[in-house]
């Protein structure tokens, strides 16, 4: 289940607007991504609550800071 | 009658502002006079988003300018300021119903990227901002009826 979440995180980082080159792990840290900004932490979220039907709270957005913490928070819904 | 289903008449959704993140006010005052000669505020510390904000309008148009300076860091315009010195923040809707509105916007693939809060410079007034990458920042404010 987590392998399956973590393959579609990895497929939304690989495209646009993202299009990462990174080696994600669950243990990647989002902020240490190449290129990384708020707006595209903004737009990363936008798209995470659009593929998995989660609603990312605003403190939430600030608290994910890894790619376990998304893995997370998906499972919990 | 589901959320997606709210039409946007029952927001009763008005302009409001055009705000814009700004280093200096007083600057960007003298700029904008030619267009919003009144200083209707004046650099009101709002103390949740710890900012000053001033508003600025004139006598023909219904909306204002709002001028957002960072009160300290952190801001919320720090980030936009970094490599200008005004920047468009956002523009901001003033609705009937805030809750309903929030609902609305959300079910519409906007992302709310601040906690609603109730406004320090207009008592009984709620605020949150939205973001969409087609359509930038958005803020509602209006009257929390579930308060």
């Amino acid at each position: 289940m987590s392998e399956n979440i973590l393959n579609e995180i990895i497929e939304i980082l690989k495209s646009a607007p993202f299009n990462l080159d990174d080696k994600i792990s669950q243990n990647s840290e989002i902020k240490m991504f190449a290129n990384w900004d708020s707006l595209k932490h903004l737009m990363f979220m936008l798209e995470l609550e659009k593929k998995f039907e989660v609603e990312i709270t605003p403190e939430e957005v600030t608290s994910i800071l890894t790619v376990n913490n998304i893995i997370k928070k998906i499972n919990e819904k | 009658m589901t959320d997606k289903e709210i039409d946007r008449t029952e927001i009763n959704m008005k302009l409001d502002h055009i705000s814009y993140a700004v280093r200096s006010t007083d600057e960007s005052i003298e700029l904008f006079s030619a267009i919003y000669p009144i200083v209707a505020t004046y650099k009101y510390l709002e103390k949740n988003q710890n900012v000053f904000i001033t508003y600025l309008s004139n006598k023909k148009d219904n909306h204002k300018i709002e001028l957002v300076e960072p009160a300290g860091h952190p801001s919320p315009v720090d980030n936009m300021l970094k490599s200008q010195d005004t920047v468009l923040y956002h523009v901001c809707y003033r609705v009937e119903d805030f809750n309903k509105a929030i609902r609305y916007f959300k079910n519409r693939g906007f992302f709310m990227i601040t906690t609603p809060f109730e406004t320090s410079i207009e008592k009984g007034i709620w605020a949150c901002h939205f973001f969409n990458p087609k359509s930038g920042i958005i803020e509602i404010t209006g009257e929390n009826k579930d308060e």
